[in-house]
């Protein structure tokens, strides 16, 4: 790195008494990303794991930006459902593309906001001086999602490994009932509550009185947005064919109101306070396999590579709500972050240009959207004078996002990042302007990661 | 990638029970890999001509054992027969007949390559005529007769192109080289003296920029890493969907992915775009891309027609005009650096690939032969159009040739398509891959206009 | 009335107790009054292994002070061992647990060792039959008293069951002889359930595995097999197990004096979904907890426990 090495300088000399000096932070730029297309759970990817789709991830970003023998300051990457044995997962996919073996990695997990910390990690570092260069990734098989046995068998095998006789042994055996071997696939529900994450939506849905009509109209529009993208060209150099998938395997360029409309709900339907449940398949995402990457150095970085920036990691922001006993819906954490991300920038509903708010539900979205409308939210729940007002609907998911291009969960961050980055350079060249975006992320625990982009380069 | 056959036959017990029953037994056919060196020696060159001293100097200069007749040799590596001063079919026996006594002297891998003058059609000579068209008679035939993989081609230099022409000296290499192991019994035509020798001949797209389509997998990955292997920087473009081949060849080969569907209608366009954002100027354009939908023409369907019209020979002629478009574009007039630069070199070098299926017609593909004929004609007008502009088009034709796509033919049909040829074998991916190679080379500027088999000698077709 | 106090070696195992309760001889006579005698068992060492197993099973982190239903599970024996005498006005098995309320002066640490004592008290005619309290108290070293855990056990019987009562039972089989607990307006009628916050998926083993961490292997609990041959049509949920979830559940304080009373209503047959609902007080530190069967083909919603848990200073 470029600073002076203060730190060789022998203890001998009269320079180590005083204070090490404080380093300045650096900007740290998005370059661009690669990711394979999505697709549908059990559908292209069926039999290909984590660490497959990881690697072909990198492999593709590496051949787009002539990465290879490329000593890269570090990957950070991360899967929500996680095997056992990947537990150096972003590391052992690094070794298995041409990037330089000395490639250090890190793996890094937080739910479905796993993606975006990865890059929150990557430009934490490049600004701190850390490292000029990084790799920011995600990856998820819902498709090869880990199996595990029973508590108690676990248990049972622990003593059975450490009894020292065969009678002991023995013992512990006898203690084994069929049961206990029956596998336990992951839950897909909430610790604390057991109600899946679609439950906990239907009932912020039903709070917030989301119409089933809005659903249906921001999941077409994610629909309508993305095939448009991928036919201007938009994702040429933002995704790479895998596996015979060249776009996402959940688009559909063809969706229709009618035909959402006729989708029955299946989220809130057994919760018998939800009168009229309006979440169905169509306005919920479905389960993904797929793995994205992000580019990011210093601007000295890409420089050196010849690459221009897209843009810039401006700031990021998390929050956490408590949902555990209804006090707040479990996907709400992001409508309190973004207001502190705006806040501590200075910068109101209006200034943003570009909004990504990941579309886990469409009435995640919906309901974000509606408190920042809500005086009573806003005075309540954030502290304000007022509700922060309403955005620009034609600013939102201008490209899509997960409703249509589907949602591996820890590969959504590196999605939106990619593809916000390239439309904040798109737009900024088009206008002339320096262009905002906000990137909100929410995620299970009652989690939430945002954070602000800004246009860079000519 | 060697056949279940082939590998047999290679077993000592293999060999004798395919010599008992009258079996091919295939030669297994040396690669550049296998024999590096330009000429196989000793190499003897025939004919009393100037032209015949001329092409004995450049061997001597390409560091080959040079010898001028077969006196005293037991074993001989490659033979070249100088014909261009041939007046009268007569004069061809008292040059080629020594070959006769030498023809089981050939080494295995040996080349039988003629230099002579192409009939032209014209009437003020009609033994002249008589005795150009009747070296192509004797060069497809020995390329029957010889045997342990030998093989016998022919140059065809036209007249006023001098025998140490560019194109002449670099079609005479390549055919002399291990490049050529599957291309037997055709003609290479040197119509002009254009074309430059490369600063080293191991090398010679050293320096050249190459755009190959369907570069992701089979012949279009074999053509990558050949061109990568002959210095060239590349482009290579596939269809998205094999996006992650293409990275992965790219990554080997240090080259530029470029995810494209040929058949969008803003393709062209497109490609143009990402060439001038990366400054790229194509010395080489590679139109490999290409599909078979194979049906009998009776159960032939639109769908199974028309993606085959599209990618296989509409894709190349919308991508060849509108690059040929970019040709006089100045710079942009508000000045901007980026719209209008040249995106394709003065030099250019286009090969498409057509197929012996474009030639002689297959059983079950009349879409894929109309496209792959279409080709043939295709390059034939493009050299054409492009007659004094230093570029160049060409076609190669490849026979049987053992990928993925010839994996999927039945058994049968496919143990038959590959024994129909002189070297009773199907041929690699890498042989099509040196003869465009060879093609988009800067020697090879006075060929123009011309398919190349490369075919093993291929029954089908001429 | 002095107190006779019998010691016993060590907390009684449950398979001896319910065996003994089993064996009884047929013409042993009952008392018509609760047994004045405390059974005691001195310096029990609260098992950290045991602690966190129970505390994993009720979906929270091992901590170092000690679940309330720790202590619960710990004295039980003690005083079924003090149900099970012969001369006990009712019999063991069939009691039916109501209520229970636990007040916990202060926090208990793991490895703990402590003084057990139970007695029973406050026999009083019900209209099922006759109710009474399962009263123990759990001392530490120094004789203070740590926490006093009350269960309210229903003997069923004719004894207090005017005529009326017993008619409404017949011409309502659905409430079952374990239907509406008496003076709620839970179970059956009445009950206008809330919107769940939390759902629980208990399967067929849940009895077996609170069985496990807790040693209460009564049989209705462990399998639809054995529940059958004590009347139920299915094996049931302990109710301890419901209510040390809730507790869990309701993020209590455990370095704070509690209190945690429960109110059982319609048994939880096994597997079901139970919904449940939480509502935090934060005026009186407290959490409120309902737990209920959603009403289907029909049947309306039935109740199946209220837990209030409250922290006090």
């Amino acid at each position: 790195m470029a600073e002076a090495p203060a730190q060789k300088q022998s203890p001998q000399n009269s320079q180590s008494a005083k204070p090490l000096a404080q380093k300045s932070l650096r900007d740290a730029v998005v370059l661009g990303g690669n990711r394979i297309p999505f697709a549908r759970a059990g559908g292209a990817y069926a039999g290909i794991s984590n660490q497959d789709m990881l690697t072909a991830t990198l492999e593709g970003l590496v051949a787009r930006f002539g990465l290879q023998e490329e000593l890269v300051g570090e990957v950070a990457g991360g899967a929500v459902l996680k095997l056992a044995s990947d537990l150096n997962l972003t590391r052992e996919s690094v070794l298995g593309t041409p990037l330089d073996a000395r490639t250090p990695a890190i793996d890094i997990s937080k739910a479905c906001a796993t993606g975006l910390e990865t890059v929150v990690h990557i430009s934490n570092r490049i600004q701190l001086g850390q490292i000029d260069s990084g790799i920011a990734c995600g990856v998820d098989s819902a498709s090869d999602s880990p199996i595990e046995v029973t508590p108690r068998l676990r248990r049972l095998l622990h003593r059975l490994n450490s009894a020292k006789t065969a009678l002991d042994r023995a013992k512990v055996l006898t203690a084994l009932r069929p049961s206990d071997l029956a596998p336990v696939p992951p839950a897909n529900a909430e610790a604390r509550t057991g109600m899946s994450m679609g439950e906990h939506q239907a009932i912020t849905a039903d709070a917030w009185g989301i119409t089933r009509q809005a659903q249906d109209e921001l999941a077409l529009a994610s629909h309508q947005n993305l095939a448009a993208a991928y036919d201007r060209g938009f994702l040429d150099d933002l995704v790479t064919g895998y596996r015979g998938l060249g776009r996402d395997q959940n688009l559909r360029a063809d969706s229709s109101l009618e035909k959402l409309g006729k989708l029955k709900p299946v989220f809130g339907v057994k919760n018998p306070a939800i009168a009229e449940p309006t979440m169905t398949a169509g306005n919920s995402t479905p389960l993904t396999d797929g793995a994205s990457s992000v580019l990011i150095s210093t601007r000295e970085w890409a420089d050196q590579h010849g690459f221009a920036p897209l843009a810039r990691v401006v700031d990021t922001r998390v929050a956490a709500v408590d949902f555990v006993h209804g006090e707040e819906g479990l996907l709400m954490a992001p409508a309190y972050a973004v207001p502190e991300l705006l806040d501590a920038n200075g910068l109101a509903l209006a200034d943003v240009d570009l909004w990504e708010i990941h579309e886990a539900f469409a009435s995640t979205v919906l309901a974000t959207l509606a408190a920042w409308e809500s005086e009573e939210f806003c005075r309540e729940k954030l502290g304000r004078d007022g509700a922060l007002g309403a955005i620009d609907r034609a600013t939102l998911n201008v490209t899509g996002s997960s409703l249509a291009a589907g949602h591996p969960f820890a590969a959504t961050g590196g999605r939106i990042v990619a593809t916000l980055a390239k439309l904040l350079h798109e737009r900024a060249r088009e206008t002339g302007r320096v262009q905002r975006g906000v990137i909100s992320v929410c995620a299970a625990g009652g989690q939430g990661t945002v954070a602000l982009l800004e246009s860079d380069g000519k | 990638m060697t056949d279940t056959y082939t590998r047999l036959i290679r077993t000592a017990p293999g060999r004798f029970l395919a010599k008992r029953a009258g079996l091919p037994n295939p030669p297994k056919l040396a690669r550049v890999d296998d024999r590096p060196g330009a000429v196989l020696g000793p190499v003897v060159v025939l004919g009393a001509s100037a032209g015949a001293d001329q092409v004995a100097q450049i061997l001597l200069a390409w560091g080959a054992d040079v010898r001028r007749r077969f006196d005293g040799l037991s074993r001989v590596g490659s033979v070249v027969v100088v014909l261009d001063e041939i007046e009268h079919p007569g004069a061809i026996g008292e040059i080629v007949l020594p070959l006769a006594g030498a023809m089981r002297s050939l080494a295995p891998g040996a080349r039988i390559v003629t230099i002579s003058r192409p009939a032209t059609g014209s009437g003020e000579s009609l033994s002249r005529e008589a005795a150009r068209g009747g070296v192509e008679g004797l060069v497809r035939s020995l390329g029957h007769e010889v045997r342990k993989g030998a093989t016998a081609n022919g140059i065809l230099a036209a007249d006023g192109v001098a025998l140490d022409a560019p194109g002449v000296q670099g079609a005479l290499r390549f055919l002399l080289s291990a490049r050529s192991a599957f291309i037997d019994g055709q003609f290479l035509a040197v119509s002009t003296s254009e074309g430059e020798l490369p600063g080293d001949w191991d090398r010679p797209l050293a320096g050249r920029t190459a755009l190959i389509t369907g570069a992701a997998r089979g012949i279009g990955a074999a053509i990558a890493r050949t061109f990568s292997s002959l210095g060239a920087q590349l482009v290579l473009l596939d269809i998205p969907a094999s996006g992650t081949d293409l990275a992965r060849i790219s990554n080997e080969l240090r080259a530029t992915p470029l995810q494209l569907d040929v058949t969008a209608p803003d393709a062209p366009e497109r490609v143009i775009a990402f060439l001038r954002e990366r400054g790229i100027v194509l010395d080489a354009l590679v139109l490999n891309a290409g599909i078979t939908k194979d049906k009998l023409f009776a159960n032939m369907t639109p769908e199974r027609w028309d993606p085959v019209i599209a990618v296989n020979i509409a894709s190349q002629l919308a991508l060849v005009e509108t690059l040929l478009g970019t040709q006089g574009e100045g710079a942009a007039a508000d000045g901007s650096a980026v719209v209008g630069t040249p995106v394709i070199s003065s030099a250019l070098r286009i090969v498409s690939l057509a197929s012996t299926s474009g030639i002689a017609g297959n059983r079950g593909q009349t879409n894929y032969a109309t496209s792959k004929a279409g080709v043939i004609a295709f390059v034939d007008a493009l050299a054409d159009r492009l007659d004094g502009t230093g570029m160049t088009a060409n076609a190669v034709a490849p026979g049987f040739i053992e990928t993925e796509m010839t994996a999927r033919i039945p058994a049968l049909q496919r143990e038959i398509a590959r024994r129909v040829n002189s070297l009773q074998q199907g041929g690699q991916p890498l042989d099509v891959a040196e003869a465009i190679g060879f093609l988009s080379s800067a020697p090879a500027g006075g060929i123009r206009g011309e398919t190349l088999r490369v075919c093993g000698q291929n029954i089908v077709g001429k | 009335m002095s107190e006779s106090i019998k010691d016993l070696g060590d907390v009684p195992s449950f398979p001896a107790v319910y065996a003994a309760a089993l064996t009884r001889r047929p013409g042993a006579k009952r008392a018509a009054d609760l047994p004045e005698i405390t059974h005691r068992v001195r310096s029990v060492r609260i098992d950290p292994e045991r602690a966190a197993a129970f505390d994993h099973l009720m979906g929270g982190p091992a901590t170092e002070l000690v679940h309330p239903g720790v202590l619960h599970v710990l004295a039980f024996p003690v005083s079924l061992s003090l149900m099970a005498r012969t001369d006990f006005p009712a019999p063991l098995l069939g009691l039916v647990h109501l209520k229970n309320s636990v007040l916990q002066h202060r926090p208990v640490r793991v490895g703990e060792s402590v003084d057990v004592e139970c007695r029973v008290r406050n026999l009083a005619p019900h209209r099922k039959g006759r109710t009474f309290e399962a009263v123990t108290t759990i001392l530490a070293k120094d004789g203070q008293i740590v926490a006093t855990d009350v269960s309210t056990y229903l003997a069923k019987g004719s004894e207090g069951a005017g005529p009326e009562t017993r008619r409404r039972q017949e011409q309502s089989p659905s409430s079952g002889k374990y239907g509406p607990a008496p003076g709620r307006s839970g179970g059956k009628a009445g009950f206008t359930p809330p919107a769940p916050t939390a759902r629980w998926a208990l399967d067929a083993g849940t009895g077996r595995r609170y069985a496990e961490v807790s040693g209460d292997a009564n049989p209705i609990h462990m399998s639809a097999l054995s529940a059958r041959l004590f009347g139920f049509p299915k094996a049931i949920a302990h109710g301890m197990y419901t209510a040390s979830r809730a507790f869990t559940e309701s993020r209590p304080d455990l370095s704070r004096p509690l209190q945690w009373d429960v109110s059982f209503d319609a048994p939880v047959l096994l597997p079901s979904a139970v919904l449940v609902r939480y509502e935090d007080d934060p005026v009186t530190d407290s959490t409120h907890c309902v737990g209920w069967q959603s009403a289907r083909s029909g049947k309306p919603a039935r109740r199946h426990f209220t837990v209030d848990v409250t922290a006090l200073v």
